[in-house]
């Protein structure tokens, strides 16, 4: 059974990362987690196959502006390694088992590869929240769904201390929200495609977001978390392996680093049981 | 705000339609293959198999 934990900060923190694009909802979710933290850092990770990478500055010099450099901090930080053990590790396999399900599910290999970077960083640098700007109104894509994001939330909390939060998961216009707050540079951000001006263009985004809402989500329905949890639980070990060899290559003690991160919060977090989506997924 | 390079703008708008116009056909097939590969499971499914998949 998941862990029944938070999918926004209940409580403060001292510090909290964001899986920061640079796109309206991963700033967004950065404005609610400075609501609770005294010091967010943003992770921006280049997997190799995106293009102006260099975008996701616009928001972040924007949001440290508005909160001040000492609270905000960016780092772009190029995960290939890591993307070509947990997302290609074996393509053929994956595709034997998933087909041309793995349109849609590549981004969810990436996102998982970004994750690994994020908890590496967590746990290097002491800091038990990481958020990302998932949103309902995209869960035809795999790595947004909720049944997705339960199963992470739980194995991460579980494992790492790290709590893993969707601050504004029921929002649909962060684009306006953020425009609102004064910190996007226009409107309408939302409806840029391809090009973006705050945020990275990948060469696989296109085909996956064809094939994931007209496809995916319409065809398959339910059957999209059963496979997508599939997904995500075949990665979950080589994810662990590549941060227990970080570690142990770095001479960090992991186990402690841990319970650093556990310390930090409410002893009760985690403790009780749900059956939330993840479960039904099982 | 600083000056819109307009040429600049223009190859912009351009280079998004001419990459859209070529990658959500892609998407499309790759759709259409996803769709076959449903129906497979589908057919293998009601033909005993343990789920379709």
């Amino acid at each position: 059974m998941a862990d029944l934990l938070p999918d926004r900060l209940d409580r403060d923190y001292e510090q909290g990362s964001v899986l920061f694009s640079g796109g309206t909802d991963s700033a967004l979710a950065a404005v609610h987690l400075l609501e609770r933290c005294r010091k967010v850092t943003l992770l921006t990770f280049d997997p190799g196959y995106v293009f102006f990478v260099e975008n996701s500055r616009v928001h972040a010099d924007l949001l440290r502006e508005r909160y001040g450099a000492d609270r905000v901090e960016h780092v772009i930080r190029p995960i290939g390694e890591l993307v070509r053990k947990i997302l290609f590790g074996d393509v053929k396999r994956d595709l034997r088992e998933y087909g041309f399900d793995m349109t849609a599910l590549v981004c969810m290999g990436c996102r998982l590869s970004m994750h690994t970077a994020a908890l590496i960083h967590n746990l290097e640098h002491g800091i038990p929240v990481l958020a990302d700007g998932s949103i309902e109104k995209q869960d035809a894509i795999p790595e947004q769904r909720r049944s997705v994001l339960a199963e992470n939330r739980a194995l991460y909390f579980r494992d790492y201390g790290v709590l893993h939060v969707q601050p504004i998961y029921g929002e649909a216009r962060s684009d306006e929200r953020l425009f609102e707050k004064g910190i996007a540079p226009k409107r309408g951000l939302k409806k840029q495609f391809i090009f973006f001006d705050t945020q990275a263009t990948c060469v696989f985004g296109v085909p996956a977001d064809v094939y994931a809402r007209m496809f995916y989500k319409p065809l398959m329905g339910d059957f999209t978390d059963v496979e997508s949890v599939a997904y995500c639980r075949e990665r979950h070990p080589k994810m662990r392996g590549e941060i227990e060899a970080y570690f142990e290559r770095t001479g960090q003690d992991l186990p402690a680093l841990v319970a650093r991160l556990r310390a930090q919060h409410p002893p009760a977090a985690g403790t009780a049981t749900d059956t939330e989506a993840g479960d039904a997924a099982r | 705000m600083p000056p819109v390079d307009t040429r600049k703008s223009a190859l912009r708008f351009a280079a998004r339609y001419v990459i859209a116009a070529l990658m959500i056909p892609v998407g499309v097939a790759l759709g259409v293959g996803g769709l076959i590969q449903h129906a497979l499971r589908q057919w293998r499914g009601s033909r005993g198999g343990a789920n379709g998949h």
